[in-house]
């Protein structure tokens, strides 16, 4: 511990300061003294003795700093001295220091900012022991449009009793429920799940226990288990709860625990998990690929994915092997089972987003980093005389050269500082505004990783902004500027030359900025503009869960829907109103595989999964989808006895080529019932898009009826022309008429609700709008300051030229051509390395390709008009000095 | 050879024998080594005082203020055990290179 020791002693005298000094000074005295002493007890008179004595003991000063050498304290002390002097000269430049500052703190806030959402969406595990074992097991039919499907219970049970690769393995869907009985009746949100889910994830019970194997059978299901969040907030954490009974849509369910917090990692918006369960036995092998809930299993330690993946194949295999009927569609369909971390599969669909918003926000930085190197190599240009006069005194390069490098980490620091509370601004907006384009996870905060990378990131642009200086500080003969700077301060070539290729290299990032920015908003006004056969406007929508006992009973379901139409068709200013299963674009839809009579197909047919819904009369007026041919459902077909289907085009032209499909009969999931009753094809409709935007694929849909089935969540849709909170507290009014326990919820306008899809890529084209904007603003900046800069330094010559008579336009034209190369070189550049890096963006565009010539046109036009305009402010200005002023001025 | 010129490390090696026998303030010091080597040595003010603070800066040594004799305040230097420990160590290896030298000496 004696470095230790040493560093305290060291530290002490810094802190001491002028102690040193003194302390020094009189131990030398009484040296001195006491010689002068022995010279006179030798002798001396007091006069010689002293003159002897100070002869012998030299030059004091010198051998003082010799003192404090010993300390090492001359390394701390100038370092000390050159940040004092730092603070000093920028204190006195509060222009250059503001602009500095402001120009880094907001390329480190910004990139802070995406970084926290990276290191938190992307870097960082989920917080469970050995998170990267855990995976997704979920069926793949690529060639069907359907590359992430899900699984279902004949792949968990195969999985768990026939592979030996993983140690857990649960299902998972989503699960919504009425809680009622003991307090307020509420809508809760969560998952239900097999027993294994908790292990699998690698969760203990907070409070409690999980479930049991026993719990997976239908009517042993009926157990909960609390989030923590939903314990909190309805049971006020209170531990008596384990072991009582709540009410889920009227049974009771036995609460057996609560999870711990860190399930809301992963599921950050649970209230509830119940137990997913079904009947023994009533799967049939083709269930293997109807695909509702996720698959999740854990690896067993030192088992690979690759491993995993292996087994699950040899299943497969066997799957197909017993069903020989079947095997072409698969082939057909591109099945596989993919095997994939589950943090792999939530993430990939940021990713890409994720890294080109950092990227952006990188090249916004180098573009900042420019303009303050600029800036910064302007004011050493202003300084070389005052460098000069140090060097002649004595300076050392080294000791300039430090003292550049301890101004500019200084500056970085500060820019550091305010970086960081306005990443803490940015952190703050992003949670309110854009977690639409994130997996679902928990609020993000700026931590110590954001620090630490912003931290990181002023250090770098501190050693960037010095460099340039400093290589014109090592690049030159300081001391003939003192002979220049007599006169002038003289720019020198070199240095122009440096400023004017950053530029170039500005405009250059700038435009791949912007190009990209560009594409992705053209993309997203065409996401708008796309034709999605449904027209929302004035359309209100609503949706009801059917959760009493009496609502087992289809009859009781399809007489409150049938009542729930009529009444609300019988309110005034009620244009028309109709009911489906999903909300369009909103709502997770079924799909499947159809058949119809006559079907024959053919080995090599790809024919994409079809979509079904289910829908009322009505609902196709409401949402306006024209009808193209036959009718659609009408009040008397249950009376008639009428089983009908309408399919929308893309299914007609796709199964019924050069055929009219009216009057056939058709299925989805075939095999299922006789084909007598199928339902008969009755209309055709244009195309809508049901399916969520991230999932266009122009899927084909066909309509049932609702009535034909008991489904006991739906969405009423009304057109009208009255505001939709009117509209919606009149259901709701209307519902509890009939039974007060029904809840009413996702309420709203249609048109909000459609909207609402496209935020996550509204806030991608949003941010990275705002990025290429700072980035236009940065490098105009830029652009304006160079040309001021060379502008100022050329006052003499304009003087001069306009002295002995070149006209303003003359001298305008002369500064404006030189501007002119730099622009066209950059632009030049910007649009082959927007070409090059465009592919990045390929996958996040919709309707519009990734060269689209027009969009890298327009960009490129519009910075050169920029360049050009900040170009000419600086030169217009120049030209209008007058001749003597500028000679003057010298 | 002139007497003044003193190997550095040879300068710290004496201050730290002769510290072994007591505290001293750097005159003390000085007039010390000068006496014991019969006045061959002659120990610089412009390297006792650097020796001296690397000696303390390396923790070889501690100083404090006392009283001499006459009552004057003066810096009294000290030697740690650490200080203690580097003499003897110093020591081996100065009689090593003493005899290193010797026999190249008597016998090159």
């Amino acid at each position: 511990m004696i470095w230790f020791k040493q560093w305290l002693r060291k530290f002490g005298y810094l802190n001491r300061g002028g102690r040193f000094d003194d302390d020094l000074s009189e131990e030398m005295r009484l040296h001195l003294d006491m010689m002068v002493d022995e010279n006179i007890a030798a002798g001396m008179t007091k006069e010689e003795a002293r003159k002897a004595a100070s002869k012998r003991f030299g030059n004091v000063e010198y051998f003082r700093e010799d003192c404090r050498e010993s300390w090492g304290l001359r390394v701390v002390e100038s370092l000390m001295r050159d940040i004092c002097l730092s603070i000093r000269l920028l204190k006195k430049s509060k222009g250059f220091t503001l602009a500095v500052v402001a120009t880094l703190a907001l390329c480190i806030g910004g990139n802070a900012s995406i970084f926290t959402i990276l290191n938190n969406v992307l870097l960082r595990p989920l917080p469970f022991p050995e998170s990267e074992r855990i995976v997704t097991i979920h069926n793949s039919y690529p060639k069907i449009g359907q590359p992430n499907a899900a699984s279902n219970v004949p792949m968990y049970l195969d999985f768990r009793d026939e592979t030996s690769a993983f140690s857990g393995l649960a299902l998972v869907d989503e699960f919504e429920g009425n809680v009622g009985g003991d307090r307020y009746p509420e809508r809760v949100f969560g998952f239900s799940v097999t027993p294994g889910f908790f292990s699998t994830i690698g969760v203990n019970p907070l409070v409690g226990t999980f479930f049991s194997e026993e719990n997976s059978v239908q009517g042993q299901h009926r157990v909960a288990v609390l989030s923590h969040k939903y314990w909190e907030s309805r049971y006020s954490s209170d531990h008596g709860i384990v072991g009582q009974s709540i009410r889920i849509d009227e049974e009771l369910y036995e609460v057996r625990g609560v999870a711990p917090r860190s399930l809301e990692a992963l599921y950050p918006s649970a209230q509830i998990y119940v137990a997913y369960s079904w009947n023994p036995g009533s799967f049939a092998p083709l269930d293997r690929h109807s695909n509702d809930p996720q698959l999740l299993g854990r690896l067993k330690r030192g088992v690979s994915i690759e491993v995993a993946k292996a087994q699950v194949d040899v299943r497969d295999q066997a799957f197909s092997d017993s069903m020989p009927e079947f095997r072409q569609d698969l082939i057909n369909a591109g099945h596989e089972t993919i095997v994939i971390g589950l943090q792999e599969r939530r993430t990939t669909s940021v990713r890409g987003v994720l890294f080109l918003l950092q990227a952006g926000g990188m090249f916004v930085w180098l573009i900042g980093c420019v303009n303050v190197s600029n800036l910064a190599l302007t004011r050493a240009n202003a300084r070389q005389w005052e460098f000069a006069l140090r060097t002649v005194l004595g300076a050392r390069r080294l000791d300039i050269g430090r003292q550049l490098y301890a101004e500019s980490v200084l500056l970085s620091i500060l820019g550091a500082f305010v970086g960081v509370a306005l990443g803490v601004l940015g952190i703050g907006l992003i949670n309110r505004y854009a977690m639409a384009m994130l997996p679902p996870m928990p609020p993000l905060s700026f931590d110590v990783g954001s620090t630490v990378f912003a931290i990181g990131l002023a250090l770098l642009s501190g050693l960037l902004i010095a460099t340039l200086p400093a290589i014109r500080l090592f690049s030159r003969k300081l001391v003939s500027a003192l002979g220049e700077g007599a006169r002038s301060v003289s720019t020198g070539r070199t240095s122009n030359r440096i400023s004017s290729s950053l530029v170039c290299g500005q405009i250059a990032l700038a435009l791949i900025l912007l190009v990209g920015a560009g594409l992705l908003t053209r993309s997203f006004a065409k996401l708008v503009a796309r034709d999605v056969g449904i027209d929302p406007e004035n359309v209100t929508t609503l949706r009801i869960p059917l959760t009493g006992a009496s609502y087992r009973d289809n009859a009781n379901v399809v007489a409150f829907k049938r009542e729930i139409l009529e009444s609300i068709r019988a309110l005034p200013g009620i244009e028309s109103v109709g009911i489906g299963t999903n909300i369009p674009m909103s709502s997770d839809i079924d799909s499947g595989v159809i058949s119809y009579t006559g079907f024959e197909k053919k080995p090599d047919d790809m024919l994409p999964v079809t979509l079904n819904t289910r829908v009322s009369p009505g609902y196709f007026e409401t949402l306006g989808i024209e009808l193209l041919k036959g009718e659609t459902f009408g009040p008397f077909d249950a009376a008639q006895s009428r089983k009908g289907v309408v399919i929308d085009q893309h299914l007609a032209d796709l199964y019924f080529p050069g055929v009219d499909p009216i009057g056939k009969k058709m299925i989805s999931q075939y095999g299922r019932t006789d084909e007598e009753n199928w339902p008969t094809i009755i209309g055709i409709v244009e195309n809508a898009q049901h399916e969520r935007v991230d999932e266009i694929s122009g899927s084909p849909t066909a309509y049932y009826s609702l009535f034909d089935a008991g489904q006991r969540t739906f969405s009423v849709f009304v057109k009208s022309e009255m505001d939709p909170d009117q509209v919606v507290s009149t259901i709701r009014g209307l519902v509890a008429e009939r039974d007060s326990e029904i809840p009413v919820f996702m309420s709203g306008s249609l048109s909000e609700y459609l909207d609402e899809t496209l935020n996550g890529r509204r806030m991608v084209m949003l941010l990275i709008s705002i990025a290429a904007a700072i980035a236009l603003l940065l490098s105009s900046i830029g652009v304006y300051g160079v040309t001021a800069y060379g502008i100022g330094s050329q006052r003499k010559e304009i003087g001069t030229r306009l002295a002995i008579g070149a006209s303003r336009g003359e001298i305008v034209v002369h500064f404006l051509k030189r501007a002119l190369g730099k622009t066209l070189v950059g632009l030049a550049l910007g649009l082959v390395g927007a070409v090059a890096l465009s592919r990045f963006v390929e996958s996040m565009l919709y309707g519009i390709e990734a060269t689209e010539l027009s969009v890298y046109l327009s960009i490129a036009v519009l910075l050169f008009a920029v360049s050009m305009l900040a170009s000419y402010l600086p030169v217009l200005g120049a030209s209008r000095v007058s001749p003597m002023t500028a000679l003057r001025a010298e | 050879m002139n007497k003044n010129d003193l190997l550095q490390g040879t300068l710290e090696l004496l201050i730290l024998r002769v510290l072994v026998t007591g505290s001293r303030h750097g005159y003390g010091i000085a007039k010390r080594i000068e006496q014991v080597s019969g006045e061959a040595f002659i120990v610089q003010m412009g390297s006792l005082y650097p020796a001296l603070n690397r000696l303390e800066a390396k923790a070889l040594v501690t100083a404090d203020w006392g009283k001499t004799d006459t009552g004057r305040r003066a810096k009294f230097y000290t030697l740690t055990k650490e200080g203690e420990a580097r003499v003897d160590d110093e020591r081996d290896v100065w009689d090593h290179y003493v005899s290193a030298i010797n026999l190249v000496l008597k016998n090159a």
